[in-house]
C-alpha cells in the first residue's frame, strides 16, 4: 500500500480545475438542463464521499447519511425563515447534522459493526417520524423556503462542497489518520492491540462524515426550496450515499466520482429510453460491482489500463493501490 | 488519479452538452411537455392521465392541431420522484423546447416541478393538483391549480348529513399527508359549525392496519364516519370496519365512486358516498362525446384521472388559440380567463387556485355509482352482510 | 381500561407478534447459522405477498393456497439465491456481505414495482366474518393469520429441537469448524438455512396480503420491524425472537390505540435504542461479533 505523506499535486489540482470548469459552464452557453445534471453530480458526488470518508474508510456501514443530510436541510430552511443571513444558515445544517451525529456515534460507535449499522437505519426510520409529527417541523406538509433563489447560488454551493469533501478525502487517505482508519476497517482488534484510538477515531471521522452531509442537505434545501419529510427522509438518499462510492471505488478519493458521475449518466440515459427500470439497474449494478469488483469501477479499471501497459513486462508481486 | 476518470468527465460533459442541442424549424408541431409518475405509487392512476392526455392530442390533430400546427405532447416518467421530476422537466423545456407543462401527480412532485418551471418562466398547470398547499405556501405566477381543492372533499356529504340530520358525532379518518390534513381541517370546522362532535383519527401514509382507529371510533359511537386518503387505504378500512361489524349510519370515502369499488366491496357497497370531480354518467354534451371517444379507443369508461387530464389539454388549447405559442401569453390567458371543459369551468385566483370546478356527491345505489343530492340519497346505509 | 377492551389489545398484539415472529425466525435462522444479516429478507416477504394476491386476483383460487405456494415458492428462490450469491461472498468481510443482500433488496423493490405497478392491491376472497368470543371480536381472516403463525413457531422450534437437519443447523451455530469437524456439510446445511427461512418470510407475507394491501414496500416495512424484534430479542436466539415479536406486537397494539400508529412505530424503534444502549446482545443473545 502506497504511504505518502501528502497527496500528489496533481491530485490536488485536478478537483479544482474541475470545479472551476464547472462553475463557468454557464458562461460556456450549457443550457440549465445540462446545468442541473451537473448539480446532481455535485450532490450526489458530496453526499458520496461524506460516506465515503466514514463508511468506505472504517467498514462500519452507514444508512444514516440520507437523514443527516435531511437534518442539515431542515435546520437550514429553519435558519433562513428565522431571518439568518445565508451563510451561517449553511453552516448551522452542517453544525446540527454533526450534533446529530454525535448521538448517534456516542451510544452506538462502542459497538461492533452490525450493531452501528442498525443504529443507522433506525435513525433514519426515527427521523422521519418524529419531523412528521412535531409541528416545529411543518408536519407532513414540511418547510418552504418562500423565496426561490436563483439557481446558480446552490449550484456554486454545491460543485465547491463537492470540490472540498473530494479534497478532504485526498488528504485523509495520504496521511496517517487514513491509516489508521484502514487498518480499524481490516482488522480493528488489531489496530486497537497496535494502540490505534479506534472509538475516538471513529467518532471524530462520523462526525466528519455527518458535517459534510448536512452541508450537502443544507445545499439541497437552497436548490428544492421546499421540504417534504417523506421525500426528504426517504431510504433512497441514504441508497445514493452508499452507492456512488461502492460503485466507483471505496476508500479512494476519486471513486466517488466515477461513481457519481456513472450513476448519474446511466440514470439520465434510463429515465429518457426505459424509466422503469431505473431501480433494478442500480441495484444489478450495485450488486455486480460487489461480486465481482469489490473494489468499485475506478480500481477495477485503472488495474486492467495498468495491465494492458505492462504487457510484456514481468508482473509485479505487489499491487499497487491507486487512488 | 488515472486517464479514466479525466477521460470520463470529458466525454460525459460532451454527451450531455451534445443532447441537450437541438435545431428547430419554423412548421414544427406544438411542444408540450408532461410529468407523470407511470412508475412508483402512483402508477395506476397515471395510466389513466396518460389515457386522458393521449386522447386529448389525438383528436386535437385530427381536428387540424391548434392554429393550424399539430401538437407534439411529450409524456415523462417521474417515476414518483420530486428529483426525477425536476431533472425531466428541465429536460423537456431546453432539450424539447416545450412551451407548457402538464403537471405531475403527488404534491411534492407538483412542487418540485412549479420550483423549476418558476425559475424557467414557463407555464404550468396542475392536471390532478388538488392539493390547495402548493398555491399558499408561496407566491408562485407560473403555476395553476387544474383540479377542484382536496379542501372541499368532504363537503358533500357533510351537506347531506346535515338535511338528513341524526347524525351527532362524526368521525373524520384522515392520512398524515398535507392534502388530507387541508381537507380535515375543512371537514372539522364545518362539522363543528353544524353542531356535529368532531374527533379526527390520523393515520401514516402506506398504513394497512386499521384496527386501532376502528376500536376507537367504535369508542366515541360515531354515527357518521367519513375518510379522506388514499383508495386502497379506503378500501382496507371498510373492510376492517365489516369484519369488526361496525355499520355507521353514514359512511363516506371520497374515492367511493371508482367503479372499481363494487368489485372490492361487492354487495357491500350499497349506500356508501363519494365525492367525484366528474362522472362518466354526467349530463354534458361534450362530457358525453369525451366518453364515448374514449370508450371507443380503450373498451372501458374513463376514470376521472382521464377526464381532468383531457379538459388540462382543453385549457392549454384555449391558451395557444388565443395567445399563440408565447409562454409568457399562454401564462396571462390561463390567469386572466375562463375555459368551458368537460370538468366544468375552469377558473383560477390570484394566487392561482383553481375556483371554478366543483366536486358533486355520489352514492353506490342499487350497484351504480350515482350522482346524488340530499334529496335523493337513500338513508340510513343498509347494514352490512 | 375495561376487561374486553384489554382482551381486544392483547389479541391485536398477538396478531402483529405472530407474523413478526415468523420473520425473526427467518432472520434468526440465518445469522444463527452463517452470521449474516440478511437485508435481502424484505423482498421475500414481499414475494410470498404478491403470490398469493395472484392467485387470488389472477388466477381466482383460494388464497388460503398463497401459504403453501408462499413457502415452497420462497424456499425454493432462498435455496438459489443462496447458491448462486451469498455463498459467493460467505468468506468476506461483512461490509461485503451486507451491501451484496441490500443490493439484491434494492433489485427486488424495482422488480415488484416493474411486474405489479406501485400501486396498492388487494382481493376480497378468503375467510370472512368475525368470531365473536367473550364480548370481543376476531376477524376470521386475523384468526386464521394467527394460527399459522403459531402453527409455523412450533414446527419450526420442533425441527430444530429434533429433525437431523435441525442439529446440523444448531452445531453450525454453535461452532461452524467443529460441525464441519464432525462431518456435517456446512454448505448444505447453509443451504437449507437460508432456504427455510426465505420459506418462511413468503408465508409472512402471503399471511399479511390476507389481512392488509400489498405494495411493493410491504416486506421492507416489515422487515424494519422484523429487525427491532431480532435486536431486543438477541440476534441469534429463537426463544428471544420469539418473545420479543410477542412484545413489540403488543407494544405496537396498545400504543396504536392510545396514540397512533406514528407513536407505535416511534415507540418501537426507541426500543430498539434503549435495547442497543443498555444490552447490545438482546435479552437472550450473545455479544455480536465485528
Amino acid at each position: 500500500m502506497e504511504a505518502s505523506k501528502v497527496a500528489p499535486v496533481g491530485s490536488i489540482v485536478m478537483p479544482i480545475v474541475v470545479a472551476v470548469v464547472a462553475a463557468l459552464l454557464p458562461r460556456f452557453g450549457a443550457s440549465s438542463y445540462v446545468q442541473i445534471l451537473v448539480y446532481y453530480t455535485a450532490y450526489y458526488l458530496a453526499l458520496g464521499q461524506a460516506w465515503n470518508l466514514m463508511s468506505g474508510m472504517t467498514g462500519y456501514v452507514s444508512f444514516a447519511h440520507g437523514a443527516l443530510a435531511g437534518i442539515g436541510s431542515y435546520a437550514t430552511v429553519m435558519a433562513l425563515n428565522a431571518g439568518w443571513t445565508l451563510a451561517p444558515a449553511v453552516l448551522a445544517g452542517a453544525v446540527v447534522a454533526l450534533l446529530a451525529s454525535l448521538v448517534i456515534g456516542l451510544t452506538s460507535l462502542r459497538l461492533r459493526g452490525i450493531s452501528f449499522t442498525f443504529t443507522t437505519l433506525f435513525f433514519q426510520a426515527l427521523a422521519l417520524q418524529i419531523l412528521r409529527k412535531l409541528p416545529a417541523t411543518g408536519g407532513p406538509g414540511g418547510l418552504t423556503l418562500e423565496e426561490i433563489l436563483p439557481i446558480w447560488l446552490p449550484q456554486l454551493l454545491m460543485i465547491a462542497l463537492a470540490c472540498t469533501a473530494t479534497l478532504v478525502m485526498l488528504l485523509v487517505r495520504h496521511s496517517r489518520m487514513g491509516l489508521r482508519l484502514l487498518a480499524i476497517k481490516g482488522d480493528e482488534t488489531a489496530a486497537l492491540s497496535l494502540g490505534i484510538a479506534s472509538a475516538r477515531l471513529k467518532l471524530a471521522v462520523f462526525c466528519a462524515s455527518a458535517a459534510i452531509a448536512g452541508a450537502a442537505g443544507a445545499v439541497h434545501g437552497l436548490f428544492t426550496a421546499s421540504l417534504y419529510p417523506d421525500i426528504v427522509f426517504s431510504v433512497d438518499v441514504s441508497l445514493i450515499a452508499l452507492a456512488v462510492p461502492l460503485i466507483g471505488g471505496a476508500a479512494t478519493a476519486f471513486g466517488p466520482v466515477v461513481g457519481a458521475l456513472f450513476y448519474v449518466g446511466i440514470g439520465e440515459l434510463l429515465a429518457v429510453y426505459a424509466p422503469s427500470v431505473h431501480v433494478v439497474a442500480v441495484g444489478a449494478v450495485l450488486l455486480t460491482v460487489m461480486l465481482f469488483m469489490p473494489g468499485g469501477l475506478l480500481p477495477f479499471l485503472t488495474e486492467r489500463t495498468k495491465q494492458k501497459r505492462r504487457r510484456g513486462e514481468p508482473r509485479a508481486v505487489t499491487r499497487e493501490v491507486q487512488q | 488519479m488515472g486517464e479514466i476518470s479525466r477521460r470520463a468527465l470529458l466525454g460525459a460533459t460532451a454527451f450531455a452538452t451534445a443532447a441537450s442541442l437541438r435545431v428547430v424549424r419554423a412548421n414544427d408541431p406544438i411542444q408540450l411537455g408532461a410529468s407523470l409518475s407511470l412508475t412508483g405509487r402512483f402508477s395506476d392512476s397515471a395510466k389513466y392521465a396518460q389515457e386522458g392526455y393521449r386522447l386529448w392530442e389525438e383528436q386535437t390533430n385530427a381536428a387540424g392541431g391548434i392554429n393550424g400546427r399539430p401538437v407534439a405532447l411529450s409524456i415523462q416518467d417521474d417515476a414518483s420522484s420530486p428529483d426525477t421530476g425536476r431533472v425531466l422537466v428541465q429536460r423537456l423545456i431546453d432539450r424539447d423546447g416545450v412551451i407548457a407543462i402538464l403537471g405531475p401527480y403527488s404534491s411534492p412532485i407538483t412542487d418540485a416541478a412549479a420550483v423549476v418551471v418558476e425559475r424557467a418562466e414557463v407555464p404550468m398547470l396542475g392536471t390532478i393538483a388538488s392539493d390547495s398547499s402548493i398555491w399558499t405556501r408561496r407566491k408562485l405566477r407560473w403555476s395553476f391549480q387544474a383540479f377542484p381543492s382536496s379542501d372541499h372533499d368532504h363537503q358533500g356529504f357533510l351537506d347531506i348529513i346535515k338535511t338528513k340530520g341524526g347524525v351527532k358525532k362524526l368521525a373524520i379518518v384522515f392520512e398524515q399527508s398535507p392534502f388530507s390534513i387541508a381537507s380535515k381541517d375543512f371537514a372539522e370546522k364545518l362539522g363543528r359549525d353544524m353542531g356535529l362532535t368532531v374527533e379526527s383519527f390520523g393515520y401514516t401514509p402506506g398504513s394497512q392496519d386499521f384496527r386501532s382507529i376502528i376500536e376507537r371510533i367504535v369508542s366515541f359511537e360515531a354515527e357518521a364516519v367519513t375518510m379522506g386518503g388514499y383508495y386502497e387505504p379506503s378500501i382496507a378500512l371498510t373492510r376492517q370496519m365489516i369484519e369488526r361489524g361496525f355499520n355507521p349510519l353514514a359512511y363516506h370515502f371520497i374515492l367511493a365512486a371508482d367503479g372499481v369499488t363494487r368489485d372490492a366491496l361487492g354487495a357491500n357497497v350499497e349506500g356508501i358516498f363519494g365525492r367525484s370531480a366528474w362522472e362518466p354518467s354526467l349530463e354534458r354534451a361534450d362530457s358525453k362525446t369525451f366518453v364515448a371517444a374514449y370508450q371507443a379507443k380503450f373498451n372501458r369508461l374513463p376514470a376521472y384521472h382521464s377526464a381532468a387530464a383531457y379538459s388540462a389539454g382543453q385549457v392549454i388549447a384555449a391558451a395557444i388559440k388565443a395567445k399563440g405559442v408565447d409562454r409568457a401569453g399562454i401564462r396571462d390567458f390561463i390567469a386572466q380567463n375562463s375555459v368551458e371543459t368537460i370538468l366544468g369551468t375552469f377558473r383560477v385566483n390570484e394566487t392561482g387556485q383553481q375556483t371554478g370546478y366543483k366536486y358533486v356527491a355520489t352514492q353506490w345505489q342499487k350497484g351504480v355509482s350515482t350522482v346524488v343530492n340530499a334529496a335523493s340519497a337513500e338513508w340510513p346505509k343498509p347494514k352490512w352482510a | 381500561m375495561t376487561w374486553t377492551l384489554a382482551l381486544q389489545l392483547l389479541i391485536n398484539g398477538l396478531i402483529a407478534g405472530g407474523l413478526l415472529g415468523v420473520i425473526a425466525l427467518g432472520l434468526t435462522l440465518i445469522f444463527g447459522v452463517m452470521r449474516i444479516v440478511n437485508f435481502a429478507h424484505g423482498e421475500f416477504i414481499t414475494l410470498g405477498a404478491y403470490l398469493t394476491w395472484s392467485i387470488a386476483s389472477l388466477a381466482g383460487l383460494s388464497p388460503l393456497l398463497g401459504v403453501p405456494a408462499a413457502f415452497v415458492v420462497g424456499a425454493g428462490v432462498g435455496w438459489l439465491v443462496q447458491t448462486l450469491v451469498i455463498s459467493r461472498v460467505t468468506t468476506r468481510p461483512s461490509l461485503d456481505v451486507l451491501m451484496v443482500t441490500y443490493a439484491l433488496s434494492v433489485i427486488g423493490l424495482g422488480l415488484f414495482s416493474l411486474a405489479f405497478g406501485g400501486d396498492f392491491r388487494s382481493f376480497a376472497s378468503g375467510p370472512s366474518g368475525e368470531l365473536r368470543l367473550l364480548g370481543i371480536s376476531i376477524g376470521l381472516r386475523s384468526l386464521t393469520v394467527l394460527i399459522i403463525c403459531v402453527a409455523l413457531a412450533v414446527a419450526v422450534v420442533a425441527l430444530l429441537r429434533s429433525a437431523r437437519v435441525g442439529l446440523a443447523l444448531r452445531a453450525l451455530a454453535q461452532n461452524r469448524d467443529a460441525a464441519a469437524g464432525c462431518g456435517i456439510d456446512t454448505r448444505r446445511a447453509e443451504r437449507t438455512a437460508f432456504a427455510v427461512a426465505v420459506g418462511l418470510a413468503a408465508v409472512a407475507g402471503s399471511l399479511v396480503s390476507l389481512i392488509g394491501t400489498t405494495t411493493p414496500t410491504v416486506g421492507q416495512d416489515l422487515l424494519l420491524d422484523g429487525f427491532v424484534v431480532v435486536v431486543v430479542g438477541g440476534l441469534s436466539s429463537i426463544p428471544g425472537a420469539l418473545l420479543a415479536a410477542f412484545l413489540i406486537g403488543l407494544v405496537q397494539s396498545v400504543s396504536g390505540f392510545y396514540l397512533d400508529d406514528a407513536w407505535a412505530k416511534i415507540i418501537t424503534y426507541a426500543l430498539l435504542y434503549l435495547t442497543l444502549v443498555l444490552r447490545p446482545q438482546g435479552f437472550f443473545g450473545q455479544e455480536i461479533e465485528a
